[in-house]
């Protein structure tokens, strides 16, 4: 369940691992803080570990503003159990101060997508690029257990099926090591999942497992990378992948297997089965496929209606690699230009 | 030290038990010893295709429960064959009464004395299917040419990979060649494109299996089956995987025509 009114700029949503805050990306710092403060008296039950993970999504705070709301939690007797971030330089911050920080977000300001974060980011005096005139429709937000799209933004391996669902706030330290995306796998029912224990404190957390990131101490930062779920691996009937950014799989979609990505999604097989790219709602998220005949296509809220329906064992499309994009809220399927 | 293969689908009635009745029949005429076992609990139909459903005694409800002293009790030795014995499932069970891990402790222990276990899986992907790979090595998937026994199949596929069950081969059922070569069925390439496992046979669309069925003998002993013949082409693949697999287009006329042009292929090359 969620509470709080849209108006402000906390969500708060009880999951099996505690209370996950999700704190709106374009809200003022301060009056989150005011509205942390208010936590404790609000009442929920939840709070009876009194942990609470927080959902900074792309948002960049600095140390200072770290400790503000570290100290509003303590005040309350109140402890931080992680972070999710997009945003390299929130993680460091929290990671110094012994928090877990986990890379991925759900996504609570209004989804422009990487306009709006580039915005954000970009120099004051340089436009922002055109906004859509209209505001999609926003996804709702994430349904269901938030670990269905926090998630580590991990480069290459393939994971491991059997690793647990929940990537939020477990906390046993071996399990997490194998974290990459949040492939939501009903295979993992040979094995069960045991809950994970209660953080007895931020003394206690252990660093953020050996995760691949993005490299940006290597190489100059363009201020634009986005995370992405990487996947060598063919998607079976049955086999679901979630993830708040971008997914690339290097195989086969089949038929029955999902994919859902906040941003793009690109197939590097045959896509046979079913995607939707720009879950939360961005409407330039484009779907590419070597081999597009997936059953069904959804790029935000738009549905792909194909011009007849395909027969399942019709030959595989062989017009090459092509791409499908909203073109005025409609999905227009047309080759990859190469330029 | 045995193999424990589990015969599993998805999918029911696409031939699981057919299949594990005739491989098991196949091996022990070649002089292994094979332990069958029904994992379908509630549901028991393996020892009624084999003919032996007035012997059992003990199933393997009792055999996990302890009711009975050893398996060895429980095992029904075959009609035909010396080295052919069946572990049937209860009747009047649930599927619950059966955890992964005794059936892991049961096929471990019968590694050891038998050359080959085969578990014939439940249709499904619950309990019943948990059971039945918990402790399986590899895994026979059977299926058929058509569109829903794959799209199961595949997931499948994908559990038996989750669960690091190593070997996973296809044996395609019920193969309709005409319906092929009109191209109102999917052939083996097709199915090959989504599930991308090694094809261990064909075995063709036959009307005697329900004869060899309803008289409780395997169709691997009926000389006029083709699928019993297709069976035997099978048993000889799991045993010596260089044997190549029978084309499943048996008329003298394909063969004959088979025979010309790979004469012409070899001059011509």
């Amino acid at each position: 369940m969620a509470t709080a009114s849209l108006d402000s700029g906390m969500v708060l949503k009880n999951t099996r691992h505690g209370l996950l805050a999700s704190l709106r990306e374009d809200a003022d710092w301060l009056t989150l803080i005011s509205e942390i403060d208010a936590l404790r008296a609000r009442g929920l039950e939840a709070l009876d570990d009194d942990a609470v993970t927080f959902d900074l999504g792309w948002r960049e705070i600095t140390a200072g503003q770290f400790d503000l709301l570290i100290e509003s939690l303590h005040r309350q007797g109140l402890k931080c159990r992680g972070i999710l971030s997009t945003s390299h330089q929130t993680r460091t911050v929290a990671e110094e101060r012994g928090y877990r920080a986990i890379i991925g977000r759900l996504g609570l300001a209004k989804h422009q997508g990487r306009q709006l974060r580039r915005a954000a980011k970009a120099p004051q005096d340089v436009e922002p690029p055109a906004v859509e005139a209209e505001e999609p429709a926003v996804c709702p937000p994430v349904e269901g257990p938030p670990e269905t799209t926090a998630v580590s933004a991990a480069a290459s391996s393939p994971e491991q099926a059997e690793e647990q669902l929940s990537v939020v706030p477990s906390t046993e330290p071996d399990s997490a090591s194998q974290e990459q995306g949040k492939v939501e796998r009903s295979n993992a029912a040979p094995k069960a999942e045991s809950p994970p224990p209660p953080t007895p404190g931020p003394e206690a957390q252990a660093p953020v497992p050996e995760v691949e990131e993005p490299a940006p101490q290597l190489a100059p930062s363009f201020g634009d990378e986005e995370p992405t779920l990487y996947l060598r691996r063919t998607l079976r009937s049955g086999q679901r992948v979630v993830f708040a950014g971008n997914v690339v799989v290097l195989g086969d979609v089949n038929p029955g297997a999902q994919v859902e990505a906040d941003g793009d999604v690109v197939v590097l097989g045959h896509l046979r089965g079913s995607v939707h790219a720009g879950c939360e709602g961005d409407t330039g998220a484009t779907v590419i496929a070597s081999s597009l005949a997936a059953t069904q296509l959804r790029i935000a809220d738009a549905f792909y209606q194909q011009a007849n329906e395909r027969q399942f064992f019709k030959k595989s499309p062989q017009n090459g690699t092509m791409r499908a994009r909203l073109c005025d809220r409609k999905i227009v399927v047309e080759p990859l230009p190469v330029r | 030290m045995g193999k424990v293969i589990v015969v599993t689908s998805g999918k029911g009635g696409v031939g699981k038990t057919t299949a594990t009745a005739n491989i098991g029949a196949g091996l022990a005429s070649q002089g292994h010893s094979v332990v069958l076992i029904d994992t379908d609990i509630g549901l028991r139909n393996l020892d009624l295709v084999l003919g032996l459903e007035n012997r059992i005694v003990f199933d393997l409800v009792d055999v996990v429960e302890g009711k009975c002293r050893s398996v060895r009790q429980a095992l029904i030795k075959d009609k035909r064959f010396d080295n052919l014995f069946i572990l049937a499932s209860a009747q009047s069970r649930e599927k619950d009464s059966v955890k992964p891990a005794q059936m892991k402790k049961l096929c471990d222990e019968m590694k050891k004395s038998y050359d080959f276990i085969l578990l014939d899986c439940p249709a499904g992907i619950e309990m019943g299917f948990k059971n039945a790979i918990a402790g399986a090595d590899e895994a026979i998937v059977v299926t058929n040419p058509e569109v829903s026994a794959v799209r199961d199949a595949d997931r499948i596929v994908g559990l038996l990979e989750a669960a690091e069950i190593s070997k996973i081969r296809l044996l395609l059922n019920r193969v309709r060649l005409g319906l092929i070569a009109r191209g109102q069925m999917l052939s083996v390439d097709d199915i090959q494109d989504i599930l991308s496992i090694e094809l261990l046979g064909q075995v063709p669309e036959d009307e005697r299996i329900v004869h060899s069925s309803n008289k409780g003998e395997p169709a691997i002993l009926d000389s006029r089956s083709k699928a019993g013949n297709a069976y035997r082409n099978v048993v000889a693949r799991i045993l010596d995987p260089e044997v190549p697999m029978q084309n499943p287009d048996t008329s003298i006329w394909s063969r004959l025509r088979r025979a010309l042009t790979a004469d012409l292929g070899a001059q011509a090359g």
